[in-house]
């Protein structure tokens, strides 16, 4: 039995030493390098370790002009700016709340309508702010670095000229997001916020290359002469929204002026050449445009959709819906051989049949009435559309946005030239470029101030109808509430499809509350006053 | 002498001496006192049937032998003086001394003793009776009993706390929570481990609900702690089933099911259509539909009836082996599970294959493997905008609609000028085209196993080591054709990959040691599991040809093609420990601990501690308990602990340079742009009390109850930071939620004769929750508001809660109209009223209230077992009351609430709506205007579920003539979810959901055991 128990102590050591052995070995062998904790990221980068060469850095740029493409052809800011106008009336659709939109309903409160953009402007805000806080450590020469910021400052100076017509004075960052410090900005004031837009883009027009300089590699930057137009029309506004100080319209007749004088721009011979519709991608990137966004195969837009008729085939190209649509008064105002007048889809046999459908205003924009049986309110606006065989597959359009157009460089100017002076004939000859380009006979001479400015007014709805500029312009010369209150009491009186009865008239100093989740989440940021309605123009 | 010789072989040369000397020492002694004789003897059960294959050992040695065919066995070279031990799978070890006999009869007497299971917990196993947790274990009889895709369809109705809404579509997960929602953002499903492996890649289709030997459901702390970061939503812990010691078997099942529609409902005829459709256009535009310019065509179609299918199979095979032979234990099965479902496109189809071995090398190494390898296909015919073309009967499927156009193509309300635009963008409708026209398949092959090596390092010492490896494969296809009525012509579709790998290794030292009236185990892990997905996806439009569909995608227009592609991976290294100490078996403890690191989290909280605590006291072990004819078993049990929830997503933490190119002349720019991160980020925390009492009278009376209290804190959810910053939220741990509640369980032997037994079950549960905390004292949170159901995250209130209009009754009289208009200038005769609670004269989403939880206040099931000779009954239904059900087609068409088109109700509704020849109607007018959801329509459901009647005859051993060596045969015939009760017309009686019908399946099973 002694034997035994010796035996049996020698077994336990014996299996403890090679078990631990083969365990540790087991341990060792699969654990060593098994605890890391760190994440691996495989589909995207840590920004700590990146912007170190010139190309990492326009990396950062070309997320700006992403979010900028975003930003400017959001179809919701495009369709509720121009829905609130006289321009466009509310189609089927009573999605995206169009129909109050169309008779302002409830604009002072700040959730359901509003002008859901204050969030995506400050979005494109801190991205080009990463531009400007990121690019000081990469090693580039310091001209290709000033025209990277150049192109970031432009893009902010536009988002926040954006932000400025529509809220009112900005909170201003001083520089990226990084964390959690230092977010709670108070709001500027208008002034502060106008001298902030006009360093930036004093900036850009220093340091960024024209058109030409870029090249047509690079026609989609943005160029000296597109920061001079776009101060110029700072300047105007600022000078209208400031009782019409001259100081400011002088400014911007010099800024329009060096572009016109630049010889970088020019109109096409045919208005319809800007327009995806009839020449495909030659519409892109010509001499008339100064800013655009582009669209591509494999980054398409859905712009076409949103103010198309309702239908899809395949003569159309992609998908319809039907939300906003160009008001009857302005389709009708057009002269029969305006060119312009060509850009609105009113007909169109269906493919594969010989059934025609064709627009009948007397229909007060009822669908399917008549014999044309019109599947929409109105005739469709072309100006987004894609009808190649790729939109009608995939959806997306192809089809650029024009954000700045030289047409509407020469009609500030004619503006900014008849506030100073009158009509004399340089803003004769400036309107009458833009006007005879569609038209034969030219604009009637010898009108008054006041008609001339009407007459401006006027070419600016023919030319630009439909593209996102005619709120801003109403605005800031006060033409917004009497052409509201009195084509939208007509529409409502005559029982148009879907307008109803106007619930309030906006005066020139009109704001939009800022949205209220963007409040909530900045406790120091100061809300809109109320508006008041335009007392010159009771509600019934 | 065979024992050592056996022995002899494990040990190297450096022990050979000794051994050599004790074999010597050895063969002396015992050869010395023996006097050996032969036995033999017949093994019987209580019926007197032979035992084949029972195991007869002479204790103490390795002499033994097995039953043959008749029960009988003879044993040579028996000691005069021995003892032999009789085993058998299922019966009572039964200890024999051979003293003076050389011919023995032994009756095998069943393994009834529940009380003495073995349960399995985190890491380890533990006898019930030592259990400080609530942990509830379901065991295999039970697991097959209803025919489901997925095994955890298994628990509805059967454990306490444990809530399973069903999803009849064939290859779908039901919907399971233990003790209700803890989180608001991370996930809320409980973790699965399946033999130890805890599952990050979720599914547990692919596993044969045969090959389970038992479920538990981990539900307090105590038991969940053990896995940290992931047991806060609970634990379900499979373990598939070993090869059965000393015996083998050959099984073999057969289930073929009819499957049936339940639930549809019923239409209204013909005429009452037509009575219908214009009543409504009537009152709400002033116009008929059909009328004697438009009469109504001569048709009427079902289209419930085009589009479900009457009957469809279900069938599931499977044959299993296992056994021990010499050394090795060994399982192994192979299944085959087929299923089409009730739409067209719709099928799951499994084969799965398993093995489970284990080895004893020798006494100190013991290695063995899971191994299962899984093939499956499944069909959904979905897309994205038409996976409810179901849903949609109830808004476009008029009957006056023909399904096909006389050609034989489809046909769509646009067909007919007369009627499209009453169709608004269901112009292109037709059901029965876009089941038939889409196909959305995916097949998965997925491998999953493990190989471990246990050590037996000293007395009661072991040290375990395994490597698992779970990988899934999944092809996924889909494509729509050019018949589909939606379609510009031509097909589209795309097919992708993806791989989902989950390797994991553990570590596992166990110590166990008895001394006096002492018992202790103590376990210690370190773990590491990794997780990675990848995927690849192409699609395009535009294909010419239907007949390839999208397998060939350079068919498509290369204009619309799309790729994607994506990886991503997360990590977990955990060390654990617990201690488990009994006291003379009446005071018990457990303790556990984990600390967890995940690469999820932020770098400042990459690792987090998770402890607790369980106390329990048998009280029956007492001595003024011990012999107590009435109390024959009392524990009570109590823990306290803290638990993980790590379900966030990847890289949450991290800033992050994003892809967001811009593109030019049609060539892609690289744009990256930057996001923030949050490096405080970490884990939901809850904290968890829970204390039960299991409790049994006269032995047949089992009641368990328990009360919990869990609140969760450092919710992860998104809270909104200064916009002007550019981002609108960020990721943080903010907030709280509390789960309480209640869990009684009872079970009762009624009868229990030899010819007769009657068990029976009921459970209840109810759970209650509230958010106790959000962010920065804001006592709101609006997820959705509107005049429909708002859902607000409201402090003091459920997670759940649901806010709707009060309904204050139909309009019936003038007087009432007259009133009402002051509120709703158009309302009309028929129309609903609602309280206008603030009184400003309208009504608005102010006027809402809480209306209840979508939660149900008490979930409850119920059993009933009767076994009459050789036949056996089983009855399993399950139930819930009081909750607030969301809204499908199918009311808003039943009460007629604001849609762009009018839709078309069930019989039931239509006979019940307000009309003049109707005054008394419940349900609003057809065609009523201004009709929102409501505590009417949406609030108080209940629903109760005959979920399984199993009817059994057991043909006992050798039934049939002439062939021996079956040792069980069974038939069953078992009618699932026949008889449902509903307070709500959709086809899922438990979530009131239309998108797939509801299943009944009439099932014949046969088991057969060799």
């Amino acid at each position: 039995m002694n034997m035994k128990s010796i035996y049996l102590r020698k077994k336990t050591l014996l299996v403890g030493r090679w078990s631990v052995i083969a365990a540790l070995f087991v341990i060792v062998t699969l654990f060593s390098g098994c605890t890391g904790l760190t994440e691996s990221p495989y589909t995207f980068v840590d920004p700590g370790n990146y912007y170190k060469s010139e190309e990492e850095l326009e990396s950062a740029l070309n997320s700006v002009y992403a979010d900028f493409r975003k930003f400017a052809s959001n179809y919701k800011t495009l369709m509720i700016l121009e829905l609130v106008t006289e321009h466009a009336m509310p189609a089927h659709a009573s999605k995206d709340g169009v129909i109050s939109f169309n008779c302002w309903q409830g604009v002072n409160q700040a959730t359901t309508y509003n002008i859901q953009i204050w969030d995506s402007g400050y979005e494109m805000i801190n991205r080009c702010n990463v531009v400007l806080g990121r690019g000081d450590g990469v090693n580039m020469s310091d001209e290709k670095r000033n025209q990277v910021y150049g192109q970031a400052r432009f893009f902010r100076a536009y988002t926040m000229f954006v932000l400025l017509r529509l809220y009112g004075g900005l909170a201003i960052p001083e520089s990226y997001t990084s964390g959690l410090n230092g977010l709670e900005i108070p709001r500027k004031t208008v002034d502060d916020t106008y001298d902030y837009i006009i360093q930036d883009l004093e900036y850009c027009i220093a340091n960024l290359p024209t058109r030409s300089q870029w090249g047509s590699s690079s026609y989609y930057k943005a160029s000296k002469g597109a920061a001079q137009a776009l101060l110029g029309d700072v300047y105007l506004t600022r000078g209208c929204m400031d009782n019409y100080n001259t100081t400011y319209f002088q400014e911007a007749k010099k800024q329009l002026s060096d572009v016109i004088n630049s010889g970088e721009y020019e109109l096409l011979s045919d208005y319809k050449s800007l327009w995806y519709w009839f020449v495909e991608e030659a519409s892109k990137n010509t001499k008339e445009s100064l800013l655009e966004v582009q669209f591509g195969p494999t980054q398409v837009s859905a712009l076409h959709c949103n103010f198309g008729i309702n239908v899809t085939d395949e003569s159309l190209g992609g998908k319809m819906y039907h939300r906003s649509a160009i008001s009857h008064k302005d389709y009708l105002s057009y002269q029969d051989d305006d060119v312009r007048k060509q850009c609105f889809l009113t007909e169109y046999t269906i493919t594969g049949t010989d059934t025609r459908r064709y627009f009948e205003p007397e229909y007060k924009g009822f669908s399917g009435k008549g014999e044309g049986k019109w599947p929409s309110s109105a005739p469709g606006n072309m100006k987004f559309y894609d009808r190649t065989k790729s939109c009608y597959e995939t959806g997306g359009s192809k089809a650029n946005l024009i954000a700045i157009r030289y047409s509407d460089v020469l009609l500030n100017y004619a503006e900014v030239e008849n506030y100073l002076n009158g009509p004399t004939s340089d803003a004769y000859e400036k309107l009458n470029k833009v006007h005879q380009r569609s038209l034969s006979v030219p604009v009637t001479p010898g009108l008054s101030k006041e008609e001339f400015d009407d007459a401006i007014y006027q070419e600016r709805t023919w030319e630009l109808v439909g593209e996102g500029y005619l709120y801003f312009d109403e605005l800031r010369t006060d033409r917004l509430g009497k052409n509201v209150y009195e084509y939208k009491t007509y529409m409502y009186e005559n029982g148009y499809f879907n307008c109803q009865k106007l619930q309030f008239v906006p005066q020139k100093t009109f704001l939009w509350k800022i949205p209220q989740t963007s409040l909530d989440s900045n406790p120091v940021l100061e809300q809109n006053p109320d508006n008041i309605s335009d007392p010159r123009y009771p509600l019934k | 002498m065979k024992n050592n010789r056996k022995q002899r072989g494990a040990y190297d040369e450096v022990s050979f001496r000794m051994v050599f000397l004790l074999v010597f020492f050895l063969m002396t002694t015992v050869t010395g006192f023996a006097q050996n004789k032969t036995i033999s003897g017949i093994v019987v059960d209580k019926a007197g049937e032979a035992v084949i294959g029972a195991s007869v050992l002479v204790k103490g040695t390795s002499n033994g032998t097995i039953t043959d065919f008749d029960g009988k066995f003879t044993l040579s070279n028996v000691p005069e003086k021995g003892i032999i031990t009789i085993t058998y799978i299922g019966y009572k070890e039964q200890n024999l001394p051979i003293a003076g006999k050389v011919t023995l009869k032994v009756t095998m007497v069943e393994d009834t003793e529940t009380l003495d299971e073995v349960v399995v917990v985190g890491y380890g196993t533990q006898k019930k009776t030592d259990l400080t947790g609530s942990v509830m274990s379901v065991k295999s009889e039970d697991i097959t009993s209803v025919t489901a895709n997925n095994p955890v369809q298994a628990l509805q109705g059967r454990v306490t706390g444990v809530s399973v809404v069903t999803d009849s579509r064939p290859g779908k997960s039901p919907t399971l929570r233990i003790r209700g929602n803890g989180s608001i953002s991370a996930g809320n499903d409980p973790l699965y481990v399946v033999d130890g492996f805890p599952l990050m890649n979720g599914s547990l289709n692919e596993i044969n609900a045969n090959d389970i030997a038992s479920m538990e459901v981990l539900k307090d702390a105590s038991a969940t702690a053990i896995y940290g970061s992931r047991g806060s939503n609970g634990v379900i812990m499979i373990t598939t089933k070993a090869g059965a010691k000393d015996s083998k078997s050959l099984t073999f099942n057969a289930n073929y099911g009819f499957q049936m529609p339940g639930r549809l409902v019923e239409t209204m005829n013909h005429e009452q259509f037509v009575d219908f459709i214009n009543s409504a256009y009537m009152n709400s535009k002033g116009i008929t539909i059909y009328n004697d310019e438009n009469p109504a065509p001569n048709i009427h179609t079902d289209w419930q009836r085009e589009t479900i299918k009457s009957s469809s199979p279900v069938q599931d095979y499977s044959i299993s082996l296992n056994g021990t032979s010499g050394d090795t234990q060994y399982m192994m099965s192979g299944g085959v599970y087929l299923q089409d479902g009730l739409l067209s496109n719709y099928d799951y189809n499994k084969y799965t294959f398993r093995t489970n071995l284990q080895h004893k090398f020798n006494n100190f190494i013991k290695l063995g493997t899971h191994l299962q390898y899984t093939y499956s296909e499944g069909g959904l015919a979905t897309t994205t905008n038409y996976e409810g073309a179901l849903t949609e009967l109830w808004r476009y499927g008029w009957p006056t609609l023909p399904v096909y156009r006389e050609d034989g193509s489809y046909a769509i309300p646009n067909d007919n000028p007369a009627i499209s635009s009453y169709f608004d963008s269901g112009i292109k409708w037709n059901a029965v085209n876009y089941y038939n026209e889409v196909k959305k398949e995916s097949s998965v092959s997925r491998l999953f196993g493990d190989v471990y090596a246990e050590f037996q390092l000293a007395k009661g010492l072991t040290f375990k080591t395994n490597f698992g490896l779970d990988i899934a494969n999944t092809r996924d296809y889909n494509y729509i054709t050019s018949d589909y009525t939606l379609s510009t012509g031509t097909g589209e579709g795309g097919n992708g990959y993806s791989k989902k790998i989950s390797r994991i290794t553990e570590n596992i030292l166990t110590y166990t040691n008895t001394w006096g009236k002492h018992r202790l185990t103590a376990t210690g892990v370190y773990s590491w599991q990794n997780y990675i997905y990848e995927n690849l996806s192409i699609d395009g439009k535009g294909f010419a040809n239907d007949e390839t569909g999208a397998w060939d995608i350079s068919q498509a227009n290369r204009e619309t093609v799309d790729y994607g592609s994506d990886k991503y991976q997360n990590s977990l290294v955990s060390w654990t420990g617990r201690v488990s100490y009994a006291y003379n078996d009446r005071y018990l403890l457990t303790a556990t601990a984990r600390y967890d690191g995940s690469s999820r989290f932020g770098a400042n909280n990459k690792w987090g501690f998770f402890p607790s605590v369980g106390l329990a006291w048998r009280a029956s072990q007492e001595n003024f308990l011990v012999d107590n004819k009435y109390i024959t078993n009392l524990k009570i049990r109590t823990s306290f602990g803290v638990t993980g929830n790590q379900e966030i997503g990847n890289y949450k933490s991290l800033a992050q340079l994003n892809a967001d190119n811009y593109i030019y002349n049609n060539g892609e720019l690289q744009g990256y742009y930057e996001s923030i991160g949050n490096p405080d980020l970490k884990w939901e925390r809850a904290n968890q009390f829970d204390i039960g009492v299991d409790l049994s009278l006269w032995n047949r009376l089992h009641i368990t109850a328990d009360y919990y209290y869990r609140k969760t804190s450092d919710l992860l959810y998104q809270v909104p930071i200064p916009s002007t910053s550019g981002f609108s939220s960020m990721l943080s741990n903010v907030g709280s939620v509390l789960n309480k509640g209640y869990e009684l369980s009872i079970t009762g032997n009624i009868i229990n004769t030899n010819d007769l037994k009657i068990d029976a079950t009921v459970n209840l549960s109810r759970n209650i929750n509230k958010v106790k905390e959000l962010y920065n004292d804001v006592e709101s949170i609006t997820l959705s508001s509107g005049l429909g159901l708002s859902r607000y995250l409201k402090v003091g209130e459920s997670l759940n809660s649901r806010y709707a209009l009060l309904s204050d009754g139909i309009i019936r009289t003038e007087e009432q109209l007259n009133e009402y208009r002051k509120i709703e200038g158009t309302a009309k005769l028929g129309d609903e009223m609602y309280k206008d609670l603030d009184g400003d004269n309208q009504i608005t989403a102010k006027d809402q209230v809480n209306i209840g939880t979508t939660d149900p206040k008490l979930i409850y099931g119920v059993g009933l077992n009767v076994q009459y000779k050789k036949f056996s009954l089983n009855i399993l239904g399950n139930g819930a009351h009081d909750f607030v059900g969301g809204t499908s087609y199918l009311q808003i068409a039943e009460n007629q609430i604001n849609s762009s088109v009018i839709c078309m109700p069930s019989l039931y509704a239509y006979e019940r709506m307000w009309s003049e020849s109707n005054p008394s109607g419940t349900y609003p007018a057809p065609g009523a205007s201004n009709i929102h959801e409501s505590d009417r329509i949406n609030s108080g459901w209940n629903y109760f579920v005959v979920k399984s009647i199993a009817l059994s005859y057991d043909f006992g051993k050798n039934p049939i003539k002439g062939i021996k060596g079956i040792k069980s045969l069974s038939a069953t015939v078992n009618f699932q979810n026949f008889i449902t009760f509903s307070n709500q017309r959709g086809y899922n009686p438990e979530n009131g959901d239309i998108k797939y019908p509801w299943v009944k399946i009439v099932n014949i099973g046969v088991n057969a055991k060799f």
